[in-house]
């Protein structure tokens, strides 16, 4: 699987113009890669212009062409009127063919008792989980995580993060751009660190 | 199973006001003595009694019913169909907008004459109901369908879930408090202005035409208990919308 490649990305908000990102290049090989940086730098900017949600004012990004995203966005952006399982089902393109599978994830995640709870009456570190199941479910070429392990209990975070860890095999290689403030969550994770 | 106090008070309380406005009602008709002037409310209730004996009265309250209902069917339909489509396009909604507020700023009464002319006394309580709901179903629908959380469609769209999909999940929920809202208060409508609407265009076998007589022959007697029987059921669809819509609201949690 060919990188994808940011090269001298710009990017402003607002009037007057406030840059968030100026002349940033990075590189995101097959596997993990962990953006760490204090709050308010454009991670999440970063993440999004990686994933084409968002347009760089300047720059310019290869290695996207034909390749699919899953995004676990900063806010969990759950259906909180409906089941775990619904969520998670929500984004597969056959819920029958998928929901075996999505309640094998809902259980390593350790949401064996939430499958069938609305969402709404879940825990914020539940909901979390919930909106990572999610965004595993489906078969990416790209994940982008925004903060996976906010608001996790620190007992089940090894679980989750042997979870991602899955998903970076070599046998079935992905582009996982990981976002996180926390130093020993990356070293968990391994692969790529990038401090902007 | 035992009903409490806090729960039974209300209901006690609204009866009370009720007899209350009844022996005003009462002493008022007394004090001026003429029936053509204000009916007594035993008069009232005593004649109301006897219709309902009368195959005539249910007949014309199922007309009426019938097609004040069908009006308001069609206005909900038409409603939410010219919402999406306003919020589809810009183009559309420019259309549209000037003859829905025209719709909103007309008078019941020169509109039903209009409307008696193009489509007959027959249709009349179909058209009017019609068009007094249906500016507010779109109104409101179209604020629902606005107000649908953008971050919940990005996601949607990002994982390329598919349009029935985002509709069934996301704007269904968004539009239903909405729309369930407008049909609640489009139905007190669609049956007043039903009914103003038959007695315009004196429609046979019609709550209308029961007026419309009542109002001609000096029968104020029967217009009295016409006017309570189409209170008491405009109250019955009331509470059976607010039923249907608390029961819908209980299912999901905001």
């Amino acid at each position: 699987m060919t990188p994808i490649v940011l090269n001298n990305i710009v990017k402003s908000y607002g009037t007057p113009s406030k840059p968030v990102l100026e002349n940033i290049s990075l590189t995101l090989p097959p596997g993990i890669t962990c953006l760490m940086g204090p709050s308010g730098i454009g991670k999440t900017t970063l993440a999004g212009i990686a994933a084409g949600l968002i347009s760089p004012d300047d720059g310019t990004v290869t290695g996207r062409e034909g390749k699919k995203v899953a995004f676990l966005f900063q806010e969990d952006r759950l259906l909180e009127w409906e089941t775990a399982l619904t969520n998670v089902l929500f984004v597969t393109p056959n819920a029958k063919e998928f929901a075996a599978q999505a309640q094998k994830l809902l259980i390593q995640a350790g949401l064996a008792d939430a499958i069938n709870q609305k969402t709404a009456e879940l825990s914020g570190g539940m909901k979390r989980r919930v909106a990572l199941c999610r965004t595993l479910i489906v078969n990416r070429d790209i994940i982008i995580l925004d903060e996976p392990f906010k608001g996790l209990d620190e007992k089940i975070k090894p679980a989750i993060i042997e979870i991602v860890k899955s998903h970076a095999s070599p046998e079935n290689p992905k582009i996982i751009l990981c976002i996180t403030h926390d130093h020993t969550e990356a070293e968990a994770l391994g692969g790529q660190l990038i401090r902007m | 199973m035992k009903i409490s106090s806090s729960y039974r008070r209300p209901f006690v309380y609204t009866l009370l006001a009720v007899l209350f406005w009844l022996l005003v009602w009462e002493a008022a008709a007394a004090w001026i003595g003429s029936t053509v002037i204000l009916v007594p409310p035993r008069l009232a209730f005593a004649r109301l009694f006897t219709l309902a004996q009368t195959a005539g009265f249910w007949l014309s309250i199922g007309t009426s019913m019938r097609r004040i209902m069908l009006g308001f069917l069609l206005a909900l339909g038409a409603g939410v169909i010219i919402a999406v489509g306003a919020s589809v396009s810009k183009i559309f909604k420019h259309l549209m907008l000037p003859f829905i507020n025209v719709l909103n700023a007309m008078p019941l009464a020169s509109f039903a004459l209009m409307v008696l002319f193009l489509f007959g006394s027959r249709n009349l309580s179909i058209v009017v109901p019609f068009i007094m709901v249906m500016p507010i179903v779109f109104h409101n629908v179209y604020k629902g369908i606005t107000n649908t959380d953008p971050k919940l469609l990005e996601m949607a769209r990002v994982f390329d879930v598919p349009f029935w999909k985002r509709v069934y999940y996301i704007y269904a929920k968004s539009i239903m408090p909405y729309l369930l809202s407008a049909a609640s208060i489009g139905i007190g409508f669609a049956w007043k202005s039903g009914i103003s609407a038959e007695l315009i265009g004196n429609a046979s076998g019609t709550i209308g035409r029961e007026l419309h007589s009542a109002r001609n022959f000096f029968l104020m007697v029967d217009l009295y208990a016409w006017t309570i029987a189409i209170v008491l059921l405009s109250y019955a669809i009331d509470r059976a919308f607010r039923f249907i819509y608390e029961k819908w609201k209980g299912h999901t949690p905001s």
